[in-house]
C-alpha cells in the first residue's frame, strides 16, 4: 500500500481554559492516504475540529506527531507550515469564511496571491476554472453578502481548490446548509474526489452526509475509536452533478445580478 | 493597484465611519504641528537674520582668545590689530564658503548735547557691508520694518558726512536730538545752549543735529569728535535702545585713535555651514599663529537672545510634538485594535490558506498605510488653508525684546511637512504593526473561532 498523504501517530493536544486543562485529543493515530473520501464523526466537543486543525497544519500538537508527505510539520518553520497549507492543502469552514469586500472571484483568487508555483497569466484561468466547476460563473463579481449559503460554500470550495490541493479540510461543511443544498454541496465534493482524486477529509453530524462516503473516522472524547469505519448505507455510486442554474435550495439571487 | 493595495483600500470603506474620524485626526494633529512648525521655522528666520545681519554678528565672528569676555575693558589688549585682520582675511579669501567679510569694532564712552552727557555703546561699522546687510533677501522679507529707520536714512548714505552717526531711539530721547541731518538740509551751526535749565533749552538742543562722543582712546588718552546725527532707529533688542550707536568703522576708530576691531564677522552662503565653518576657520588661523577664537552664530556666548530664543522655542515645540503625536498614535492603535480584533476570524481565515504572519501583517500594514497618506494629505491641505487665512489676515504681533512687530507667517516650508510625515507616517505603521503582530501570536485555530468576528 503507497505510503499515507497524512499520518498522525500518537497526537496529544490539551487546551487550557482559565485554570482548567481541557485534554482535545488523546493519542490519535490516523492515515490519510491520496484519493480518500472521509468523514469524521463524533459528537461536540470530541475533538474533530482539533484533529482537522492537526491535519492542516493548522495547530501544533503538544505530543506525537503529525507526518504530511513524510515530514514532520514540527520541523517546519512557521512560513513553511503556511506554504505547505497554501499548495496542498485546501480548507473549508463551517461558517465559510469569506473576505466581505471581496467578491466571488477575488476570494477564490485569494491563496493563489501568494502562491509563487502559479505563474500571474495562468491564475485567471484556474481562478474562472475553479468557479465553473462549483457552477458559479455568473456570480463571478458578486460579493459574499449577494450570495445564498450554499452559493457562499461553493465559493469556499472553489477557493479550497484553485491551488490544486491533494488535500481538502472541511469543518462541518454543510453545518449551515440546508438539506437540498447539503446534498448538492455533497455531490460536489465527491465530483471532485473522483475526477481530480483531491482527498477529502471532513467533520459532520449529518447521517445522510456520512451515508455517502466510503471511510469514517469515529472519535470520541479525543480518541479515535474507529479509524476505519463504513458508512451505515451504500455511498452513492453515481453522483449528481451540481445543476448550473441555482436552485430552491440555494435560495440565491440570479446569476448576472450587479453587487 | 497591486492585489494587496486594492484589498487595504477596499477594508478602509468597511467602516468608513471610524476610519474617517481616524484619518481625521491625523489630518488635525499634521495641520497642528505644520502650522505650528510654520510659526517657529518664521521665528528661527527672523531672529537669525537679526543676530546675524541686523546686530553684525556675522554667521562666523572671530575675536581675539579672549576678546569676547574683555576686549570692553581692556580694548587695546584683546582686539584684532591691523596684522591679526590681515591674516583673517587672507584665510578667507578664496574659501568658497564665504560672500563676504567685515571687521567691527565695539566701543564705549559718553554722548553728549551740550547739556546732558549719557553713555554709549558703539559699533563701528563698514558702510559698505551693512548695505549689504540690509539688503539681504532674508532681511527685506522678514526684517524690513526694523532696517528702516525712524527718522532720517541708512548710514551708508551719509558717507560725505564727517562724523555720521545713528543713534537708537532711546539714546536719542535721552540727548533731545529729535531731529536729524536731512531736517536742517545738511550740516546745521551749532546751537549753543547758554542756559540748560531754561524751557527753551529743548527746542535749542534739538535746533541742530550735533553729539560729542568722548571717550578713552586705545592709548588711554581722553578723546572726543563731533558726531552728526543721520538716522534714529530701533534696535534689534529693546534692551540696547537706550545706549546704542552705529557710526562707520572709520569714525569710531578716529575716536579710538586705532586701526584695530573688536571682531572680525564672517557671512556665509549657507547658514547651515556656520559650525563646522567656524571650527575650520579657527584651526586654520591657529594653525599660522593666531590666536583667535570663531564663535558661530549658534553660539550661546555671542548670540545668548538667539540661542536662549530657540531653546525655549524647541523645548516647547518638542512636547506639543510628543503630545500630539500621542494622541495621534493612540487614535491610529484604537482603530488599529478594533480592526484587528473584529477580523480575527479573517486573520485566521488567512492563516489557514496560508498567508505567513509577515504577509498577513503586510495587508495591515497597506490598510494604515492609505489611511495615514489621506490623513496626511488632509493635513496638508488644512494647515494651507489656515496659513493662507492667517496671512491674508495680516495678524502683526510684537515678539518679546523686539521694537517694532512682525506678521505671523504660520506657512511651513517642505522640511516642516517632510519632518512631520516622517514622523507620523512610521509611528502609525509602527503601532498597527505592533498590534497585529500581538494578534498573529495567537493560534490560528483561536483566529478562526474568536467572537468579535
Amino acid at each position: 500500500m503507497a505510503s499515507p498523504f497524512v499520518s498522525l501517530a500518537d497526537v496529544h493536544k490539551t487546551y487550557r481554559l482559565g485554570e482548567t486543562l481541557v485534554p482535545a485529543l488523546r493519542g490519535v493515530t490516523l492515515d490519510l492516504h491520496q484519493g480518500e473520501f472521509t468523514a469524521l464523526v463524533g459528537p461536540s466537543g470530541s475533538g474533530k475540529s482539533t484533529l482537522l486543525n492537526m491535519v492542516g497544519c493548522i495547530d501544533e500538537p503538544d505530543r506525537g506527531s503529525v507526518l504530511v508527505e513524510g515530514r514532520d510539520v514540527a520541523h517546519l518553520s512557521d512560513d513553511e507550515r503556511s506554504r505547505l497549507r497554501n499548495q496542498k492543502i485546501g480548507v473549508i469552514f463551517q461558517s465559510f469564511n469569506l473576505v466581505p469586500v471581496l467578491d466571488v472571484y477575488e476570494n477564490v483568487e485569494l491563496p493563489l496571491l501568494i502562491n509563487a508555483r502559479v505563474p500571474k497569466a495562468e491564475r485567471r484561468d484556474r481562478i474562472l476554472q475553479a468557479i465553473e466547476d462549483v457552477e458559479l460563473a455568473d456570480f463571478v463579481r458578486h460579493l459574499p453578502d449577494k450570495l445564498s449559503g450554499g452559493q457562499r460554500q461553493r465559493v469556499a470550495i472553489a477557493r479550497a481548490l484553485v491551488t490544486s490541493p491533494l488535500l481538502v479540510l472541511a469543518d462541518e461543511p454543510t453545518a449551515n446548509l440546508d438539506s437540498g443544498t447539503t446534498h448538492r454541496i455533497v455531490d460536489l465534493m465527491l465530483q471532485l474526489n473522483e475526477s481530480r482524486k483531491v482527498t477529502f477529509f471532513f467533520s459532520t453530524h449529518d447521517e445522510k452526509l456520512i451515508a455517502r462516503v466510503a471511510r469514517v473516522v469515529y472519535i470520541s472524547d479525543g480518541v479515535i475509536v474507529d479509524a476505519n469505519g463504513v458508512p451505515a448505507a451504500p455511498r452513492d455510486p453515481q453522483p449528481r452533478h451540481v445543476a448550473a442554474e441555482p436552485r430552491a435550495g440555494d435560495g440565491g439571487p440570479v446569476p448576472g445580478g450587479r453587487r | 493597484m497591486t492585489d494587496g493595495w486594492r484589498l487595504a483600500l477596499r477594508n478602509l470603506r468597511r467602516n468608513r465611519r471610524r476610519n474617517g474620524a481616524t484619518a481625521l485626526g491625523i489630518a488635525l494633529g499634521f495641520a497642528g504641528l505644520s502650522i505650528l512648525g510654520g510659526y517657529v521655522t518664521r521665528i528661527e528666520l527672523f531672529l537669525r537674520t537679526n543676530t546675524v545681519y541686523l546686530q553684525h554678528g556675522g554667521h562666523v565672528a572671530v575675536y581675539h582668545a579672549e576678546g569676547l569676555e574683555k576686549a570692553g575693558a581692556r580694548p587695546a589688549r584683546y582686539s584684532l590689530t591691523a596684522t591679526d585682520q590681515v591674516a583673517i582675511r587672507r584665510a578667507l579669501e578664496g574659501d568658497p564658503r564665504v560672500e563676504y567679510s567685515a571687521g567691527y569694532l565695539r566701543g564705549m564712552g559718553l554722548a553728549g548735547n551740550g547739556c546732558r552727557t549719557v553713555p554709549f555703546a558703539a559699533l563701528g561699522i563698514d558702510p559698505g557691508v551693512l548695505q549689504r546687510n540690509v539688503r539681504q533677501p532674508d532681511v527685506r522679507r522678514i526684517s524690513a520694518d526694523f532696517v528702516r529707520p525712524v527718522r532720517g536714512g541708512q548710514l551708508f548714505d551719509y558717507l560725505d558726512v564727517d562724523g555720521a552717526v545713528g543713534l537708537a531711539a532711546g539714546l536719542a530721547r535721552l540727548l533731545g536730538k529729535t531731529r536729524t541731518h536731512d531736517d536742517f538740509g545738511g550740516p546745521a551751526a551749532a546751537v549753543v545752549v547758554p542756559d540748560c535749565g531754561s524751557p527753551e533749552a529743548t527746542a535749542q538742543i534739538a535746533g541742530d543735529a550735533n553729539v560729542q562722543l568722548a571717550a578713552l582712546s586705545f592709548d588711554g588718552a581722553l578723546a572726543a569728535i563731533d558726531g552728526e546725527v543721520v538716522n534714529v532707529f530701533h534696535t534689534p533688542t529693546t534692551d540696547t535702545e537706550d545706549q546704542t550707536l552705529y557710526t562707520t568703522l572709520s569714525t569710531l576708530q578716529r575716536l579710538y585713535s586705532t586701526d584695530a576691531v573688536t571682531y572680525v564677522a564672517v557671512y556665509l552662503k549657507k547658514w547651515r555651514e556656520a559650525e563646522p565653518f567656524a571650527r575650520d576657520l579657527e584651526a586654520r588661523l591657529r594653525g599660522v599663529g593666531l590666536g583667535v577664537v570663531a564663535y558661530p552664530f549658534t553660539d550661546e556666548r555671542v548670540s545668548p537672545y538667539y540661542v536662549g530664543s530657540m531653546t525655549f522655542l524647541q523645548s516647547m515645540v518638542v512636547f506639543i510634538v510628543l503630545l500630539v503625536a500621542s494622541v495621534v498614535v493612540l487614535g491610529v492603535m484604537n482603530t488599529g485594535t478594533l480592526t484587528v480584533y473584529e477580523r480575527s476570524r479573517e486573520i485566521g481565515t488567512f492563516r489557514a490558506v496560508g498567508y505567513t504572519r509577515s504577509q498577513v501583517t503586510g495587508l495591515f500594514l497597506r490598510e494604515v498605510t492609505l489611511l495615514s497618506a489621506a490623513g496626511l494629505a488632509g493635513g496638508l491641505a488644512l494647515s494651507h488653508a489656515v496659513a493662507t487665512g492667517v496671512r491674508l489676515a495680516n495678524i502683526r504681533i510684537s515678539p518679546p525684546g523686539v521694537p517694532g512687530t512682525l506678521q505671523v507667517v504660520l506657512t511651513p516650508g517642505p522640511a516642516v511637512y517632510l519632518a512631520l510625515v516622517a514622523l507620523l507616517l512610521p509611528l502609525s505603521i509602527l503601532v498597527t504593526w505592533l498590534v497585529v503582530r500581538r494578534r498573529l501570536q495567537e493560534r490560528t485555530a483561536d483566529l478562526l473561532t474568536a467572537t468579535t468576528a
